[in-house]
């Protein structure tokens, strides 16, 4: 069992890491709504290139917003994966132990 | 006097921009037309946008309404201007020349940009010979032209958020994600080992790569999109008049009916930038020298020139008088007035000429000063392109286990820490492919940091058989982010700050018990030299 390794204790001081970063990335995420501090437009005002200006920060926006919402997807997996390591490991451990067991019967 | 301001004025975008106004419908159509932009994107774009659809239970959440779109606001401040500046009526007397200035479009137009917070309250008037408006008029009259809260909307303000932004995700090693990620990684290194970890941190890389990436988007002083922001910042800073705050402002028109006659019958109209309807008008002969003495006053000559005038048809009158009292008949004072009167027309007009024509250039240095500085803002405007790229997907993407099909793996483990002869040999060559794609440019030479970067975690990682895997699925990041790079460096001209983009990965953060374990090459980050050598450096 190559896995012989894991540490339960280990995987949940990652797993707890993992959940209070992907908490904390989505109070950063809410700084990017409409109206929050991040969530204007920078005042290009009424030149005729700001038109274009605006477009291009909205593009820029737009792709920072889906790049964090992919981290937060990325988070969860962390910890969706964490969580298999976890349980996995629990049940290899278990029927290791079955095993050992019903040998020595 | 420019003629190439026509009444499109008024008309101009009203069509579009009122059903963004008045229609709630519009914020639809707006988001419409992004999809459209999008999906003449590139591949990489297309690529995202599919992962999205491909993943609707991750979650992940749209972006829909949280849009900074502040269109209304900015039509909102279009509609003002026009109604408030730039829509005046003509002057009400057919024949006065008094027409368009395009200074005055200008004008609006160069200040109603916002670059730092607080700041009409340090502007002043720039003057060069022509009238302009008190300190507090004029600070009024940018107030107008901005929107409600203007600082809200200040370039350097949202540069500084987005620099807070930065810290917190990434630069604050209590807090930031990449940071505590790493070292939670570290951590777990310590008693998990084999495939199956060499696997997942070979993913939590690639999850890393991208908290680097959205850093190098935001960029810093001299790069990404916060470069960006503090460059427009300081240019419309500068011209609005920088730190003086002294801020040129269009010249009042200036018209005469009738040089022949100044004296005895001025007609001058004086208009005022952003008047609508009638000019300032004199009419008959003003004795006091009020509005006549401003208005010549306006074209450079002494405040008492009227006076003077006076005195000097009083004199004449009298010399005509004395001259002519032995004629038969004996002349009239009606007469020798008349004369005096028609003498002083002459020279008045004479003066006149010479005060207009000194006004004429002052005012064209005027409005060719605001006009000049609009344009600029219109350059520095246009060269705003921030951007941001998409991350590169990890297997965790999905929200799910990423090692629950592979469990089977598990027994198979062989490896681990003692036996990684490190596979970056392999990972390596990619991004020097990648760098050396940036043949085709000093572009791409950024773009080969970040490959590095991404690679350069790889390749130190002590990792067995699994990372055979890893090295190609690294390399098409790097590959992916070398492109994205080049643009980055060549936009900003700053390459050196892109080539830094991998440097999160490389940071301090390091220096625990585990510094070998996931710190890259040195070596890897000879890239960064290469932006000396980049000629948008």
């Amino acid at each position: 069992m190559s896995d012989r390794s894991v540490d339960p204790d280990a995987l949940a001081e990652f797993r707890e890491a993992a959940q209070g970063r992907l908490d904390f990335l989505e109070t950063l995420i809410e700084r990017l709504r409409h109206g929050n501090e991040l969530g204007v437009e920078p005042g290009f005002g009424l030149l005729d290139s700001g038109q274009t200006a605006r477009e291009m920060y909205r593009d820029f926006h737009r792709q920072t917003w889906s790049n964090l919402q992919d981290l937060r997807s990325d988070l969860a997996g962390i910890i969706a994966t964490v969580d298999g390591v976890a349980e996995r490991a629990a049940e290899t451990d278990a029927s290791s132990a079955a095993h050992l067991s019903r040998s020595k019967d | 006097m420019p003629e190439t301001q026509t009444s499109g004025d008024t008309g101009r975008d009203d069509d579009r921009t009122d059903e963004e106004v008045d229609e709630p419908d519009g914020d639809d159509d707006r988001d419409e037309d992004r999809e459209d932009d999008d999906r003449g994107r590139d591949d990489d774009d297309d690529h995202a946008s599919r992962d999205r659809d491909d993943h609707p239970r991750g979650p992940r959440e749209e972006y829909e309404n949280n849009a900074p779109d502040d269109s209304t606001v900015v039509e909102y401040q279009r509609r003002d201007a026009d109604a408030l500046f730039l829509s005046g009526e003509p002057c009400g007397y057919a024949n006065c020349q008094n027409g368009p200035n395009e200074a005055e479009d200008a004008w609006i137009k160069l200040v109603s940009a916002i670059p730092i917070a607080g700041q009409v309250q340090m502007l002043t008037v720039e003057t060069k010979g022509t009238p302009a408006p008190s300190q507090d008029s004029i600070r009024n009259l940018v107030a107008e032209v901005r929107p409600d809260d203007p600082d809200k909307y200040a370039l350097r303000m949202v540069s500084e958020h987005w620099q807070t932004f930065k810290n917190d995700f990434d630069t604050d090693p209590a807090n930031g994600i990449a940071p505590t990620l790493k070292s939670a990684l570290r951590s777990l290194s310590e008693t998990w080992k084999g495939t199956d970890f060499d696997a997942f941190a070979e993913q939590v890389e690639i999850v890393l790569a991208n908290c680097a990436s959205v850093c190098d988007d935001i960029g810093d002083a001299t790069t990404g999109a916060v470069g960006l922001l503090e460059q427009k910042a300081d240019e419309f800073f500068g011209l609005q008049g920088g730190d003086s705050g002294e801020l040129p402002y269009p010249a009042p028109l200036y018209w005469i009916s009738d040089m022949e006659s100044m004296f005895t019958d001025p007609l001058v109209h004086v208009r005022p930038p952003f008047r609508s309807g009638w000019c300032d008008v004199t009419a008959g002969c003003d004795n006091d020298g009020g509005l006549i003495g401003a208005l010549l006053e306006l074209g450079g000559f002494e405040k008492d020139y009227v006076s003077e005038v006076n005195d000097y048809v009083e004199n004449q009158t009298d010399y005509y008088m004395r001259k002519h009292k032995n004629d038969e008949p004996p002349i009239t004072e009606e007469q020798a007035r008349s004369w005096a009167q028609a003498d002083a027309n002459q020279n008045i007009t004479a003066d006149v000429n010479a005060g207009i024509d000194d006004y004429n250039s002052r005012s064209q240095i005027a409005n060719e000063d605001v006009v000049n500085r609009w344009e600029n803002a219109e350059e520095s405007a246009s060269t705003f392109q921030p951007e941001a790229y998409p991350s590169s997907p990890s297997t965790f993407r999905d929200s799910s286990d990423m090692l629950s099909d592979s469990y089977g793996g598990l027994d198979g483990g062989s490896g681990g820490l003692e036996s990684g002869a490190p596979t970056g040999g392999d990972g390596l060559e990619p991004p020097g492919g990648g760098g050396g794609g940036g043949v085709s440019g000093g572009l791409a030479s950024g773009g080969g940091g970040l490959g590095g970067s991404t690679l350069g975690g790889g390749g130190s990682f002590p990792v067995g058989a699994a990372s055979a895997t890893g090295a190609g699925a690294l390399g098409n990041t790097a590959a992916g982010l070398g492109g994205t790079g080049g643009g980055m460096g060549g936009m900003m001209g700053a390459g050196g700050g892109m080539g830094g983009r991998g440097m999160g990965g490389g940071e301090e953060g390091a220096e625990g018990e585990h510094k070998d374990w996931l710190e890259e090459d040195e070596e890897i980050w000879g890239i960064i030299r290469d932006a000396e050598e980049d000629p948008y450096a």
